[in-house]
């Protein structure tokens, strides 16, 4: 028990210690009764001897500020106020946006007792943003408080990571015995469409000596999408005829520990680890050409004091000339997908209850976001199961999750949410995430050749008494 | 469970579509300017109607120019010329009379008579004119019944430069009274002669008398009568003596307000002012000036100080040939003047006029042409080069007060000033209400000489040159309770009044160089913070 202990806490301080957090799935991976579980960790065995079925979901994420950071209660009952200055100063270093989309068709089943194959396929799509909290600070804060003054306020400095793709994943779990549990699953990557930022930043540096202001900027982005910029005129080819020249490759790895008599799972994966090659042919990169990306205001020379218009129009003039976007087309190049980890602790406190902690982290812009989750699901015997979790994610701890899963004969329908509480408190919430599927299940609590199903929350009795893979 | 949710949320909408304040805590930052001002730059503000030069010793000087000023009118002072006229009658001497008489019929008789016309043109003894306009105008009236020509010949008279004066009546017999008027332009006329005599004009009359069958003898005092005038006289060129009469010198002003401007309060000493009277002569004639009796500088409140002391008298020197411009220049300085006292009363122009006389060397020959010119420009030099106790400039500026100052905390102006001048600048700014006009607020409290803002002088080495420069960093601090006070006393003028003194409190005389410059950094934060209503 002092082991546990010591996991967990070791966990907490992690996830908590690497904030703002983003997450997805947190809900799903501890849903034993839904195959589709094994995406986030290809070691967790489902409790069926086979699935089949489709399901969708989408997750949206801001770890910068609610509703109600910008809006606050006002004096009198029912009135609000607005309150950017106190947003933006709720704002950390390090802020992000997240959306992804994923659409899924998969299936799994057990091929003998040690290994069970499982495959999906699924259209994904997400997208990535950090932005500076330099910008709204610089707006709502001012630029001119004495901890800003001669520092540097990147206020352009947004990242943006996006792709859309397919994913083909076919998998293995092998389990040599009741204890140990490993899995992995291999992907095929098609590309379709790719931004990101390969640099970008706009620092405003005010001094203190008597608030001049230093502007220097660049930026530069690349796409597999063939931009091309006329005058002011942009234009987008998204290169159908070349959707099928981006291939990759990935992989998922997981695996599970049991201790403490079998009643606590350990389990762990990192999942996305691969590439996309874009050879779509009309890659492009978008760069800042300008020469004059260093700006020195200083306010206006003696000479503009008698000719302010024609002084503000030079000003004008200069800065504009601080940004000359020009497209260029560029060679094939390969991103990174965005891999992530889960790594659990859940603990059998009943064949009918067990809770733990999960922790969630993935790595984007070279920063690495963690979530985790507090968690504790019922079997209402063999048709429903319940799964309530508590998880601190994009910066706020009030993420009400909530998980669902119903077997109606062959037929199973499950539902999972991280944050539920955009129900009763949408002005709080940073996180929206839902995802359901259905699924066509056999053998469920019947796999008799799973000789560690004993062990599975409200599994019945094993008809037998030894552990037929240690031996 | 839903119930609370449901109404929990309908709050949070019903407070989202009730946003009725703003709340703000920032600090924003902004330079406003970063750039120099000359010496020349801020003293051509102290004076629209002067300018800057730098002088021989490479330091500034003010300098004021009047209006160029013709001294003498030409026609009506100097060179009128009068109209002129001769009338007389011409009788045949005996042996004309005896010839004819004993001449046979059909026989001519020719002899010529010369008569001298005497010009009058007072004291102006002229050897010659060319003119350009005016009429000669001839008149004969024959009674002797004969028949006879005559013909007028004025052989200094001059045509085209070579040609001289001659026409002819004829016919007298049946026409007894003829008249002839002839265009002076371009003629010139030699009133010499023999090279000392002048305004006279010699003229020649021949006369042809044909005897006739009819003709009888001519009795002794026969002849005729005749008129020859000159009219409307305008000249191109004289040369003579033009005489030594007095002439008024036309009222010459200078105008300027740099004292206007910056001697509210204050004392003054200026080492080395000066006025010059610039002449500028193209007649062939000098002149003298004796005597400048209404010399005065006036302040403007029409206070009127005489300028005393003044060396005279002072000659203004002829022009030596056609075309040139002959300058003289008197100067008026320190020097045995109360220039310098005149001057601290707050001058805002200078006037002169007075009398001269014309040939002050005696009896020359003079020349002039109709362009000929006496020309007087009156200039006041002010080098930078003295002392400034004191000395006060005021200058008012608009200002209104930010609209919405609810939520603007403070409005901080900080100044950075480097200073190259040998001069102290203090400063004080104060608020001027838009009803009476009375100061609302000092900016820097209280309003006493303690609390004035002082950048300080450059320190300089004893040719003035800069050593190092003054230095001065300054806050200006506008808070809230300020601009609301500005607000509801409706302020929409700041007048800054700034103080100048030179080195050593004002008891040494420094000198202002070109390059000097004033540096001047500036820029505001504004701390806005608080509620206000949208």
């Amino acid at each position: 028990m002092n082991k546990f202990r010591f996991i967990m806490g070791l966990l907490v301080v992690c996830a908590y210690g690497f904030s703002p957090v983003y997450a997805q799935d947190l809900v799903l991976h501890q849903m034993s009764f839904v195959g589709q579980r094994q995406s986030l960790n290809p070691a967790l065995l489902p409790e069926m001897k086979w699935y089949l079925g489709v399901n969708g979901g989408a997750m949206y994420g801001n770890s910068g500020f609610n509703i109600n950071d910008i809006i606050s209660s006002g004096a009198n009952s029912g009135s609000g106020v607005f309150s950017p200055s106190r947003a933006a100063s709720k704002l950390s270093a390090d802020n992000g946006m997240r959306l992804d989309g994923i659409g899924d068709f998969s299936f799994g089943f057990r091929m003998n007792p040690k290994w069970y194959f499982h495959s999906s396929f699924s259209a994904k799509a997400n997208l990535r943003l950090d932005y500076p909290p330099d910008l709204f600070q610089f707006l709502f804060l001012g630029n001119a408080r004495d901890e800003v003054l001669d520092k540097d306020m990147d206020i352009a400095g947004f990242k943006v990571t996006s792709n859309v793709y397919g994913d083909a994943t076919f998998g293995l779990t092998y389990q040599p015995n009741c204890t140990w549990t490993v899995g992995m699953g291999l992907k095929y990557l098609q590309g379709l469409a790719h931004i990101s930022t390969v640099k970008s930043y706009g620092i405003v540096n005010t001094s203190s000596e008597f608030y001049q202001w230093r502007i220097t900027n660049d930026f530069e982005f690349r796409t597999n999408m063939q931009v091309d910029l006329d005058g002011d005129r942009w234009s987008i080819d998204f290169q159908n005829d070349a959707l099928f020249k981006n291939h990759g490759l990935g992989l998922n790895l997981g695996a599970t520990y049991r201790l403490l008599n079998k009643k606590l799972l350990l389990s762990a994966s990192i999942i996305d680890m691969g590439f996309i090659s874009w050879n779509s042919g009309g890659n492009t990169r978008i760069y800042n050409q300008s020469e004059n990306r260093d700006f020195m205001f200083s306010g206006l020379t003696t000479a503009a004091f008698n000719n302010t218009d024609a002084a503000f129009e030079e000003i004008i003039d200069t800065l504009t000339t601080l940004f000359d976007v020009k497209t260029e087309r560029t060679g094939a190049y390969a991103t990174s997908l965005t891999s992530r980890f889960y790594l659990g602790g859940d603990y059998q406190f009943h064949p009918s209850l067990h809770a733990g902690v999960l922790a969630y982290g993935e790595i984007v812009n070279n920063r690495l976001r963690l979530a985790w989750s507090n968690y504790a699901s019922v079997n209402v015997s063999k048709i429903l199961q319940l799964q309530g979790s508590l998880s601190f994610m994009n910066r706020s701890i009030s993420n009400v999750g909530l998980g669902m899963a119903v077997n109606m004969g062959p037929v199973q329908w499950w539902l999972v949410s991280d944050n539920l509480s955009i129900l009763f408190n949408p002005f709080m919430t940073r996180t929206l995430h839902a995802r359901t599927g259905v699924n066509i299940v056999f053998g469920y609590f019947k796999d008799k050749s799973n000789p560690c199903s004993k062990y599975y929350k409200n599994a019945p009795p094993p008809p037998q008494t030894t552990e037929t893979p240690d031996k | 469970m839903g119930l609370i949710s449901m109404t929990s949320c309908l709050k949070d909408w019903d407070r989202l579509n009730n946003v009725d304040t703003f709340e703000w805590d920032a600090a924003y930052g902004a330079p406003l300017f970063n750039g120099s001002f000359s010496v020349n730059d801020i003293l051509e503000q102290a004076d629209s109607l002067g300018y800057l030069q730098t002088n021989q010793e490479g330091f500034l000087s003010f300098v004021a120019r009047g209006p160029e000023v013709e001294v003498i009118n030409l026609s009506n002072e100097l060179l009128f010329l009068n109209d002129q006229s001769k009338s007389g009658s011409l009788i045949f001497p005996s042996p004309f009379v005896q010839a004819f008489n004993n001449a046979p019929v059909n026989t001519t008789i020719t002899d010529s008579f010369d008569i001298i016309m005497d010009l009058d043109y007072d004291d102006l003894e002229f050897d010659s004119i060319f003119f350009k306009a005016g009429q000669f105008i001839m008149s004969i009236q024959s009674g002797t019944g004969y028949d006879l020509d005559c013909t007028v010949k004025i052989p200094e008279l001059i045509e085209n430069r070579v040609q001289p004066f001659q026409h002819s009546f004829v016919n007298f017999r049946t026409n007894p009274i003829q008249n002839h008027t002839v265009s002076l332009s371009n003629r010139l006329a030699n009133l010499t002669i023999n090279g000392t005599e002048t305004n006279v004009l010699q003229v020649k009359f021949i006369v042809t008398i044909r005897k006739l069958m009819s003709s009888g003898n001519m009795n002794n005092g026969a002849g005729f009568t005749y008129t020859l005038a000159i009219r409307d006289q305008q000249f191109q060129k004289v040369i003579g003596y033009f005489g030594q009469q007095s002439f008024e010198i036309a009222n010459a002003a200078i105008d300027f307000d740099l004292f206007e401007k910056t001697l509210e309060r204050g004392d003054i000493y200026l080492e080395d002012p000066k006025i010059r009277l610039y002449f500028k002569n193209s007649f062939g004639m000098g002149a003298r000036i004796s005597n400048l009796d209404q010399f005065l500088g006036k302040n403007a409140q029409g206070q009127t100080f005489p300028i005393t002391g003044i060396p005279l008298p002072f000659d203004i020197m002829p022009a030596t040939r056609v075309g040139e411009f002959m300058e003289s220049m008197l100067t008026i300085g320190v020097q045995n003047t109360n220039l310098r006292s005149v001057l601290s009363n707050r001058i805002t122009s200078v006037s002169l006029d007075g009398t001269a006389t014309k040939n002050p060397q005696g009896r020359v020959k003079n020349f002039a042409t109709d362009t000929s010119k006496l020309y007087l420009i009156p200039e006041l030099e002010i080098p930078f080069y003295g002392r400034l106790n004191d000395i006060h400039l005021t200058l008012d500026a608009e200002f209104s007060p930010p609209a919405n100052i609810d939520i603007i905390d403070r409005l901080s102006l900080r100044l950075l000033l480097e200073n190259e001048m040998p001069i102290a600048l203090d400063f004080q700014l104060y608020f001027v209400d838009s009803v009476a006009g009375v100061v609302v607020d000092s900016f820097f409290s209280p309003a006493t000489m303690n609390s004035r803002q002082v950048v300080p002088a450059s320190t300089v080495d004893n040719d003035g040159k800069l050593l190092q420069s003054g230095k001065k960093s300054q806050d200006l601090v506008i808070t809230k309770a300020l601009l609301e006070k500005l607000k509801n006393n409706h302020v929409n003028k700041i007048t800054i009044d700034i103080g100048l003194n030179t080195s050593n409190a004002g008891n040494t005389s420094v000198k202002l160089y070109p390059e000097y410059r004033i540096f001047v950094k500036g820029g505001v934060k504004v701390v806005v913070k608080g509620e206000g209503a949208i």
